[in-house]
């Protein structure tokens, strides 16, 4: 299996048809299986088979992980058909990213050795009391000669109860501060059962086929060996590592609306009402073409992003929250949008459209799972000054090997991702080129309305002062932060646009002019109502796409 | 505030900079900032160490991540540091 196209097509046709109701890895067998809280087993077979987690694994220690843009498109194959699955599969690059960024090479290849055998990690960060505030950790690994005894609570941990091996965050040193706490990596073989109690599974309204668990350690005595990375690392790590995951899980689950949007296509395009098909009624129109515009627009923010933590790393620290944010949000509004139009079709738990009432479900997650949306707001937030005050003096256009799939990236530099961008995202500085370039005249309007709109925020930025920044910032200042990821992906989305291929749908105007109208919304006031002929052009695109089985993202690939 | 540029790399300097700087980040701070006392006593929580790592990477055009203030967490001991720092990239920058 060599490129991403091959390897996409490949999962495809392991996973088969979702709409075929025999079809044991289908929406009836995932639907099946999240009424048994469980997930099907033949569509984890089928990613056993595909060797999913070599995905997760970097090429220099055996994996098939090269370009985060791609390992993103391929879980969209998982995702579109079951987002439990999905996450219970990315789940171990929650775990593993921590390994590839700070283990030693034996730590690397043992966990390297353990995906590729389609093994499970679990990542055990997470404490009911502490919420995001993983500082606040209490777990605790007590340093007794030349072995560490480990005691406390982890909770709601993805997959605890599969794990072949746990990355754990633990306080190894009682005094608070940045650098008490360390990460340990340790196979789940040295989880003696007299020392580790494990927690009734903990339940859950959507992802019910994820195993969430949890466990309470006495003195469980584990080698000085299984630490990562340097002694009071283990926040820093994380700070670096979780750059990948924040981006890459909200990116992956652009693939629930794809389905969601797939679902009421459907519904609509044969439900006939007053006479024509619902898809006819200007309503519904309304509906399909926005929820199209919204998942293009979170794909381009996650792709530009996710291209550009190989390209220009120094910006993760601000792409990856912007990301979370945005994304969890527009994805949740579009599908809770779409329900209204399936009316009652969408509360139903059985016949052909009841994955959507999962998916209704799945989806908000998104929203809080690994951390929170309003998380991401505060750690932006003390960025802000900043990044607005470089975007101001130093606009330029952003190397177009951000927004198309086609250019090759450098390597993933895990270790070398900063906790900080010291002011660098080369995607918000180059808002401030975006009207000297050869814009289509129907788009011109927006494009100025949305950097006049950054030029204020850069203003507004310029005066905050520094203890208006803190996590007690009041809700106006947090907006700004908020601001900031709109005007992000107004610029994801100019590049995509500027570096698509001639024929393509992505060099036309009228998505650009759709998705622009739609970042008037996620910044406070109302979205714009997109004119007719856009509303046409879109609405054209979607059911040509449906009636060739492609995907509705950027890509428009082929769906089994 | 006083903005100092690159050039400043005398570590007394910089610790009185450093110390008005960080005052600016304290709310209901009603004395002089403690060189010698960590920052962590003032309450300078784990954001706030983002906004002023990256406010004095700003100011000194080096790169300072926020481990650099967990690492040398006085004022006395991050002056020293970044002095160290700026030294060695002034040939650099010549």
């Amino acid at each position: 299996m060599t490129d991403i196209a091959t390897r996409a097509d490949h999962l495809e046709k392991l996973l088969g048809d979702p709409w075929d109701p025999a079809n044991p890895a289908g929406f009836a067998a995932a639907v099946a299986a999240d009424e048994r809280e469980e997930t099907a087993p033949a569509a984890e077979a089928a990613l056993d088979e595909f060797g999913l987690h070599a995905e997760f694994v970097p090429r220099a220690l055996g994996g098939r992980l090269e370009r985060l843009d791609d390992m993103i498109e391929l879980m969209r194959s998982v995702y579109r058909r079951d987002a439990a699955l999905g996450l219970a599969r990315a789940g171990q690059l929650l775990a593993s990213v921590n390994v590839w960024t700070a283990g030693r090479p034996e730590q690397r290849w043992a966990a390297a050795e353990l995906l590729t055998d389609n093994r499970r990690m679990a990542c055990a960060f997470h404490e009911l009391a502490h919420g995001n505030d993983i500082a606040g950790n209490e777990f605790a690994a007590q340093r007794a000669g030349s072995r560490l005894t480990l005691h406390g609570r982890k909770e709601s941990i993805a997959n605890l109860d599969r794990a072949d091996a746990l990355v754990l965050l633990a306080r190894t040193d009682p005094a608070d501060g940045p650098r008490a706490h360390s990460q340990l990596f340790l196979g789940a073989d040295l989880l003696d059962p007299d020392r580790v109690r494990r927690l009734a599974r903990f339940r859950s309204v959507g992802l019910r086929g994820v195993h969430l668990g949890g466990m309470r350690v006495s003195g469980l005595p584990v080698p000085e060996e299984v630490v990562l990375g340097a002694p009071g690392t283990g926040v820093e790590t994380a700070s670096r590592a979780f750059q990948v995951t924040r981006m890459a899980l909200p990116a992956m689950s652009t693939a629930l609306l794809d389905t969601a949007l797939r679902v009421t296509l459907h519904h609509t395009r044969r439900r006939r009402l007053y006479g024509r098909p619902a898809a006819e009624l200007p309503m519904v129109r309304t509906t399909l073409a926005e929820a199209f515009a919204d998942l293009l627009l979170c794909e381009a923010l996650s792709r530009t992003a996710a291209r550009a933590l190989q390209l220009c790393p120094e910006s993760g620290s601000v792409h990856a929250p912007a990301v979370k944010y945005l994304v969890a949000g527009v994805l949740t509004d579009a599908v809770q949008r779409l329900s209204t139009v399936m009316g009652a079709e969408f509360y139903r738990r059985d016949g052909r459209h009841a994955v959507f009432q999962k998916i209704a479900r799945d989806i908000r997650p998104v929203g809080f799972g690994h951390i929170a949306r309003a998380a991401c707001l505060s750690a932006l937030l003390p960025q802000l000054p900043g990044l607005l005050g470089r975007a101001r003096r130093a606009p330029a256009p952003a190397p177009e090997a951000l927004f198309t799939a086609v250019a090759e990236l450098p390597e993933l530099d895990l270790p070398g991702l900063r906790l900080v961008a010291g002011g660098r995202d080369v995607l918000a500085a180059s808002l401030g080129t975006a009207l000297d370039e050869d814009l289509p005249r129907s788009v011109r309007p927006l494009v100025e309305e949305r950097v006049r709109d950054f030029v204020r925020l850069c203003e507004v930025g310029a005066a905050l002062r520094p203890r208006e920044l803190s996590i007690a910032a009041e809700v106006p200042v947090r907006e700004l932060a908020a601001r900031y990821t709109v005007s992000l992906a107004a610029a994801a989305c100019l590049g995509v646009r500027r570096a698509a291929a001639a024929q393509d749908f992505l060099a036309r105007p009228q998505w650009l002019t759709a998705v622009l109208s739609r970042l008037e919304g996620p910044a406070g006031g109302p979205s714009r109502d997109l004119p007719r002929e856009v509303e046409d052009a879109l609405i054209e695109e979607l059911t040509d796409r449906d009636d060739r089985g492609l995907s509705f993202g950027l890509v428009g690939r082929p769906y089994a | 505030m006083t903005t100092y540029g690159v050039d400043q790399v005398a570590p007394s300097d910089l610790q009185r900079w450093l110390v008005e700087r960080v005052a600016e980040y304290l709310p209901d701070l009603g004395e002089a900032v403690d060189p010698t006392r960590q920052l962590g006593e003032y309450g300078l929580d784990s954001i706030a160490v983002v906004a002023f790592a990256a406010d004095v990477e700003e100011q000194l055009g080096i790169a300072v991540d926020p481990t650099a203030i967990w690492d040398y967490p006085s004022v006395g001991e991050l002056a020293e540091h970044l002095a160290a720092e700026l030294a060695e990239r002034r040939p650099q920058a010549a």
